[in-house]
């Protein structure tokens, strides 16, 4: 298990994505669904930026967690925000074309499995993200 | 921050590049709205764009419907791969105008 924690602001976004870029392994997953991974930490990371955290916080931490066992990728993400009320989360119609929401769309879309874990000793919000290997 | 904004002929060509995530999104709107101002037809052109996210495509959505109201012409030039995919799952590929 990789693990890293990020200064919860939206300059640090990018530095997220690289670490997770940099656990992928190009024989586990093609170039398209990397992009497409990377695409669902960065959305997950900016919720939590964004709602839990209020727009960043730079006293405040992210922690990244990746897991990779023969069949699954887990991705975890940890923050000390706002708790998040799971039910309150839904992505939009994409009939409905407006700025935002789109989000939790891309998140749902890209990953097998996106599930909030009960709250820990030492983290608020605890996000799975897992994607099956093929 | 501020991206290069090119004035050819009766167009105006915003050149947004690298990765459009929340940290670069005040600079893409401001650059897009500020050639909305100024000229009657705009290019977003996204070539060298590495990777968009929900909030870049938020700035685009935005651009399009503020060119509608001020009944001018808005178009995505060359747009990426990166940017094709994410128009493509949100089903936004046949919401903006794509110019090559």
């Amino acid at each position: 298990m990789e693990s890293n924690e990020f200064i919860a602001t939206k300059d640090q976004l990018k530095n997220i994505r690289a670490f997770v870029k940099s656990h992928l392994n190009e024989k586990d997953f093609s170039k398209d669904e990397t992009e497409n991974i990377i695409l669902a930490v960065g959305e997950a990371s900016m919720n939590i930026v964004q709602h839990a955290y209020k727009g960043g916080n730079e006293d405040k931490k992210i922690k990244v967690e990746i897991e990779i066992n023969e069949k699954k990728l887990f991705v975890h993400l940890f923050d000390q925000g706002k708790p998040v009320v799971p039910e309150n989360i839904k992505p939009r119609d994409l009939k409905n074309i407006k700025p935002g929401g789109l989000g939790s769309f891309f998140i749902g879309e890209i990953m097998d499995e996106v599930k909030f874990m009960s709250k820990g000793k030492d983290w608020i919000n605890h996000l799975v993200l897992t994607k099956n290997l093929k | 921050m501020e991206y290069k904004a090119e004035l050819q002929g009766d167009k105006i060509i915003v050149y947004l590049d690298g990765e459009i995530d929340l940290d670069k999104t005040d600079a893409a709107r401001k650059s897009i709205m500020d050639s909305l101002e100024k000229s009657n037809k705009i290019f977003v052109n996204l070539n060298a764009v590495k990777y968009i996210d929900s909030s870049g495509v938020s700035v685009l959505i935005e651009a399009q419907q503020k060119a509608n109201e001020m009944e001018k012409e808005f178009y995505l030039q060359s747009p990426s791969d990166a940017v094709m995919s994410v128009l493509k799952m949100a089903k936004l590929d046949v919401f903006f105008k794509i110019s090559n």
